[in-house]
């Protein structure tokens, strides 16, 4: 690196900078940044988590340790005070941090908390506010349902730009990081309007504008976890049956639940078009088995799950659910690619 | 600017070299930010020194950039186990 501006080392301008640390701006800022905090981590022996590498668990008899990595931001969750306060002081001494005492605030997201009733909720009506009021949009009429049902978005073929001058990707990008965040219910509504990233016209512009009214109706809706006291994971799927008038793919969605909190969501065009019903539940159930082996994988790392459990996942087509039980194979199903047939293999191991 | 060349420095961020030949240094530059207080007050003058990394290029001055960061799902995995654990 050049030697800093004001501070060139006397008779030695022709040197460099050879860096030893990393600086803030380099490419390998954030890893160097993160192998630091790793070799920390395991230092105090903290294990990392297979399912999600940002995710580090201790455990000692009753006492469980959680520690989740956002850069420079670290939750810490602990079920013993002492242990807690021990961990936080090896930080402090190890880096400069600052303790925010309870969690409040999170990458947007606010974290209220009734330990009588032992609820959680999680909200990002700030968030909304602000999106709202950046796309003007803070003054509208609240309506009931994000997409209307009478519209079925086609694809601007005639090449329109009447929608240039609109920020229809800012607006969709901000709608996509509240419905990652917080609101599952924005997920299919966010998978249409993206399918028109590229090309969008005064129809698709009409459609955001919509779903602002319906975020203006229900800002005040939070994600709820806890008040039940079964700590299982319970998955629901479902798809339709070539909703995409133009192409005639399905959409996959599926939903994971832990005691009665959504904690997984996804809304998705599915790769291939289905020949019928069944097969479209199918493919859905192959998308959901996939989130289920990820979960279940993080609920042992998280130490929740002793062994493989079977993970209950609820669909409704009764074709699809005896196609995933039996190895059935007749003309109507002969077709169905191989990686759709991943339900089944999991089934037969008792996974899902 | 004092302040933040003197944490530098006792933290041996770097050594002084002659440059290889055929390299580029990777230029670097100064950025200043006030600080406010709640009020809008003056609180302190800060100086950083950033390296421009949009300079720099694959394989030649950095390789592994992959940096974790937690998922959404395993963030709310968390919280809905800490509601229900009264952790």
């Amino acid at each position: 690196m050049e030697q800093p501006q004001g501070f060139v080392h006397q008779g030695g301008e022709h040197l460099v900078c050879k860096l030893q640390k990393s600086l803030y701006g380099l490419k390998q800022s954030p890893r160097a940044w993160n192998q630091k905090l790793d070799a920390f981590f395991k230092n105090i022996e903290f294990m990392k988590s297979e399912a999600d590498p940002s995710v580090y668990v201790a455990q000692v008899e009753n006492v469980k340790f959680f520690i989740v990595v956002y850069v420079d931001d670290l939750i810490l969750v602990c079920n013993d005070q002492n242990k807690l306060l021990q961990i936080k002081e090896e930080l402090n001494q190890k880096f400069e941090m600052k303790d925010f005492g309870e969690l409040h605030f999170f990458l947007g997201m606010e974290v209220e908390r009734n330990r009588d009733e032992r609820l959680l909720r999680i909200n990002q009506i700030k968030y909304l506010k602000e999106i709202l009021k950046r796309f003007r949009m803070e003054e509208c009429k609240p309506i009931g349902v994000p997409l209307d049902p009478k519209v079925k978005l086609q694809r601007n073929v005639n090449g329109n730009d009447e929608s240039k001058g609109f920020p229809y990707q800012q607006a969709v990008g901000s709608l996509m990081y509240a419905m990652l965040c917080t609101r599952p219910d924005l997920a299919y509504p966010i998978s249409v309007l993206s399918q028109h990233m590229a090309n969008p016209n005064m129809e698709h512009w009409m459609a955001v504008k919509r779903i602002f009214q319906y975020l203006q109706g229900t800002l005040q809706m939070k994600l709820q976890f806890g008040g039940t006291p079964s700590k299982e994971v319970l998955g629901y799927c479902d798809a339709d049956w070539g909703g995409d008038l133009e192409d005639r793919r399905s959409t996959t969605g599926f939903v994971f639940m832990i005691g009665g909190g959504a904690i997984s969501w996804s809304s998705k065009r599915q790769p291939t078009i289905a020949l019928s019903t069944t097969e479209a539940e199918y493919m859905a159930n192959t998308q959901a088995t996939k989130e289920a082996i990820w979960i279940t994988k993080l609920m042992m790392d998280l130490g929740y799950m002793e062994e493989k459990k079977m993970m209950v996942i609820r669909c409704d087509n009764q074709g699809a659910i005896s196609l995933t039980k039996n190895p059935t194979h007749h003309a109507r199903t002969k077709h169905i690619d191989v990686q759709h047939h991943f339900v089944r293999e999991r089934v037969e191991n008792g996974e899902v | 600017m004092r302040e933040e060349y003197d944490s530098l420095m006792t933290n041996n961020t770097w050594t002084l070299v002659p440059l290889l030949a055929g390299r580029k240094p990777v230029s670097c530059k100064w950025v200043f930010k006030i600080k406010q207080g709640a009020n809008g007050e003056v609180e302190r003058y800060k100086a950083r020194l950033v390296a421009r990394g949009f300079t720099q290029t694959y394989e030649v001055d950095y390789n592994e950039t992959f940096a974790p960061v937690a998922k959404f799902t395993s963030i709310r995995c968390i919280l809905a186990l800490v509601a229900l654990e009264d952790m």
